[in-house]
């Protein structure tokens, strides 16, 4: 009963999209205000549909309804409960329910907060929402229900997929569909601009806050992808240009320059075509993102060429999507008349190269992960892409970023002057150039290339971001009362901008010092990696609650002491009797060292992996700092100021009309 | 303990090779079921074996580590995670545990005991398995857009950027921003009244 509700719930919130999309569109050509208010109110019930279809899953999962085909696929019974409620996403079909419940939320989000935009505006806002909804319960109920009964129901399910029963990827894939989906709405904004015709600051100033948070869970959610992916597959890597990876990593590098352009088009009213533009790839994107991933091409082209249904809905609905908006552009972009000189020493000229390098890197990253897969496709050949391409093209393309990161805070609006920058940049860049040489010899006692261009990137990135507010601050008689004058869009800048330094930082550390070991030791034997000294100590059984593992205890000494005792495992899955290496970690802010079990041998000794990860934390506390750096700069009281200003005005000009 | 990156196989690889495709030793069994009750049991586990790894019947198993010097080990690092492990999702050969992973890192210790450069090795790897192997992909007309597009896109858009900045010098402006804004204020005023 309680899935057959759910499948009703779906098909009830598609109905609701699909009037969430037609009637605003009506409404705004009859010029009609109550079809344009209609669209609030549909948001919100396709929300409620849609949390209770959600619900309706989760549930089946808690009480492992296995005669539905989706539970009994992913449930047991001795999974955990943490994980029967993470498990709705552990696969296709609820990975998109989860997908339309956050495109609901965001649309809810938007009926809510944009109460006070020009009606026209949100409405039209919400019924492209409603329209990209529409598509996706489409998708849903034609090719991938979750709720289809399995006949006769099985006594036991197939289990969670292992590698996913880990705290990381119970809260990744909802971070990163946040971001995903999130752009969604600079996407709305930017269709609902191109069809009103109405471009300009108050329209940036609308979708920047929408459009950094879904940046910021964007960022968020690729952090923890790589952090859980370091820790759960056992072998150390934190990104290795997977195709699954660069799918989330291409809307973020197209988010990231629009949040850039969108601040040149609010201050300067220039850039717009350009801003719609990239709102509508950020978006096509993530669509992209989402078909790559889930048509289950990068498994296999030709698993996917003899079940094509799913892939071909998926690419159908991006044609539409994204051809259509483009059409809808070349449509309408040129009478979008922008007025303003451009020069390109001023902030907005910088941004605008910003812009250009940024995007040409996504678009690197886009040939790097489709070539592969059109060359198979065409049976031409099979060919790898993989970190030796991405290593030389992709940081060619993102070094300039550097150079810009440090100019950017400091060169003014409209034109900048070569002397003033020099002046305010000679601290920053003194410094940076000192920790280059100092830096690598301080923490790790030797140094490399790499290092060195790493320290000095990531260095200049830090002090020159830092420059600013101490210039904001200092210009106030009292620090604390400059503090407070620091506006948070400012701190939010810096933030994200020392972020990118200090991820600079981990990633040139790691890559320069980090070392690593394969091993077979004996019982009491011992290895040396990074000057510090592993002794395997015993290897015992060890139960957890739906595996057995075998458990490894190595004891870790430094200069004679002892420092941490790690417990890698080798868990064995029973329901689908798979074997998993669960590593071991003894984190710290400088290094990390990482244990994980190979193979057992007749003898009693095992074979390890030690691997020894000087800055690794460095990498994710880069993407930290991002995350709050765009919460801070989303949560500007500016926007909210601009909103109370708005609100003020609509009410006189209401009181006026009455 | 020595530094041993070519994980010494697990032991239940360790035993003859065969070269032969499976199904003919699949077609052995009958010809050995009168020999003794423990002979059948150790072929049917050596069966299973190799029905379990079936490529890695096709090398040799039997792994002591080859001794390498000190600049050929450091050689083999540097070349290893540009090598693909051929069975895996997506790992290199130096993350890859799967036992061909072992089994190729074993190949190319040994090409490179012989003395053989990265270009000889890569050659012999493409020849057997193809461009798949590698991850840097060679350079050839199909890889152009791979490998020159980015860059013919960067100076196109750069061309552009600079195009833009000029076309906009020229033409005459006015200060934009209070214009822009004033405007949009008085767009949402009028809008909102009905």
């Amino acid at each position: 009963m309680i899935p057959e509700l759910g499948h009703f719930a779906v098909i009830l919130a598609l109905g609701v999209a699909l009037l969430q999309a037609i009637v605003p569109l009506l409404g705004w050509r009859r010029r009609d205000a109550r079809l344009l208010s209609f669209a609030g109110s549909a948001a919100q019930g396709q929300f409620l549909c849609i949390a209770a279809a959600y619900a309706c899953l989760t549930y089946c999962f808690v009480t492992k309804d296995f005669s539905v085909a989706y539970v009994a696929e992913n449930d047991h019974s001795q999974l955990p409960l943490i994980y029967r409620i993470t498990a709705v996403w552990g696969a296709h079909e609820g990975s998109l329910l989860l997908w339309v419940l956050i495109l609901s939320g965001w649309t809810l989000a938007v009926s809510v907060f944009n109460r006070r935009l020009p009606l026209d505006m949100s409405a039209l806002v919400l019924s492209v929402l409603g329209m990209v909804s529409t598509g996706f319960y489409l998708f849903i109920l034609l090719t991938s229900s979750p709720f289809t009964r399995l006949v006769p129901a099985p006594a036991e399910g197939h289990d969670l997929n292992p590698i996913l029963q880990d705290p990381g990827l119970a809260i990744h894939p909802p971070m990163l569909y946040m971001g995903y989906v999130g752009f969604s709405v600079a996407f709305a904004f930017a269709i609902a601009a191109l069809i009103t015709g109405r471009l300009d600051a108050a329209w940036a100033r609308w979708t920047r806050p929408w459009t950094t948070t879904a940046w910021m869970f964007l960022t968020m959610g690729i952090t923890l992808g790589s952090w859980w992916a370091y820790k759960e597959l056992g072998w150390g890597g934190w990104w290795f240009w997977d195709p699954v990876e660069n799918a989330s990593f291409m809307p973020w590098l197209a988010g990231t320059a629009l949040i850039h352009s969108l601040a040149v088009t609010e201050k300067r009213g220039l850039l717009k075509s350009w801003t719609v533009l990239l709102a509508i790839l950020a978006f096509s994107l993530s669509l992209l993102g989402t078909f790559l991933v889930r048509s289950g091409v990068l498994v296999s082209v030709h698993a996917f060429a003899s079940d094509p249904s799913r892939g071909t809905f998926m690419l159908a609905f991006m044609a539409v999507v994204v051809g259509g908006a483009l059409t809808l552009f070349a449509w309408r972009a040129p009478k979008l008349i922008t007025t303003g000189e451009l020069q390109l020493f001023s902030r907005e000229g910088l941004l605008l190269f910003n812009n250009l390098f940024l995007v040409i890197a996504a678009a690197a990253v886009l040939a790097g992960t489709l070539l592969p897969l059109v060359l198979d496709v065409l049976g031409i050949t099979k060919l790898s892409v993989g970190p030796p391409y991405y290593n030389v093209v992709f940081l060619i393309l993102i070094a300039p970023l550097f150079l810009l990161v440090g100019l950017a805070a400091v060169v003014p609006w409209k034109r900048g002057d070569w002397r003033e920058t020099a002046r305010r940049l000679k601290v920053p860049a003194i410094i940076a150039v000192i920790l280059m040489v100092v830096l690598p010899f301080a923490l790790h006692g030797r140094t490399t290339l790499l290092a060195a261009t790493g320290a000095l990137f990531g260095c200049w990135a830090i002090f020159a971001a830092a420059q600013d507010v101490w210039r904001r601050v200092r210009a106030k008689p009292e620090w604390r009362a400059g503090l407070r004058a620091v506006p948070r869009a400012v701190w939010g800048m810096t933030l994200a901008h020392i972020g990118l330094g200090i991820w600079a930082l981990g990633v040139s550390g790691v890559v320069s010092f980090g070392d690593e070991k394969d091993v077979r030791l004996a019982r009491g034997a011992e290895t040396e990696l990074g000057g510090y000294n592993f002794r395997f100590q015993e290897a015992g059984e060890q139960a957890g609650p739906n595996y057995t593992a075998q458990q490894g205890t190595v004891l870790v000494e430094h200069g004679g002491k002892l420092i941490a005792t790690l417990h890698p495992q080798k868990r064995l899955y029973p329901s689908q009797g798979t074997v998993l290496t669960e590593s071991s970690i003894d984190a710290g802010l400088m290094r990390d060292l990482y244990v994980s079990l190979g193979e057992s041998y007749d003898d009693g000794s095992w074979s390890l992996r030690v691997y020894y990860k000087p800055m690794i934390r460095f990498i994710w506390l880069g993407g930290i700092f991002m995350f709050f750096g765009g919460l801070l700069a989303a949560s500007d009281r500016r926007y909210r100021l601009a909103r109370a200003a708005e609100r003020r005005a609509i009410e006189i000009a209401e009181g006026a009309v009455a | 303990m020595p530094s041993d990156t070519n994980t010494p196989s697990s032991p239940r690889r360790r035993g003859p090779s065969f070269a032969s495709p499976l199904h003919e030793v699949q077609n052995w069994i009958p010809a050995f079921a009168g020999m003794t009750k423990r002979l059948g049991a150790a072929l049917l586990v050596l069966t299973l074996t190799l029905l379990a790894f079936p490529a890695a019947a096709e090398v040799e198993t039997v792994h002591s580590p080859i001794p390498l010097n000190e600049q050929q080990e450091a050689f083999y690092k540097d070349l290893l995670p540009e090598l693909r492990c051929l069975v895996c999702q997506n790992e290199s050969l130096a993350e890859s545990q799967a036992p061909l992973a072992a089994d190729l890192r074993y190949e190319v210790r040994g090409l490179i005991a012989k003395g053989q450069n990265e270009a000889q090795i890569k050659k012999y790897l493409t020849d057997r398995y193809g461009d798949f192997v590698l991850y840097k992909p060679p350079l050839a007309p199909r890889t152009w857009v791979l490998w020159f597009g980015p860059f013919i896109l960067l100076g196109v858009g750069l061309g552009m950027v600079f195009a833009y900045a000029r076309r906009s010098r020229s033409a005459s402006s006015t200060s934009a921003k209070v214009v822009v804004d004033q405007a949009a204020l008085k767009k949402i005023l009028d809008e909102k009244a009905p």
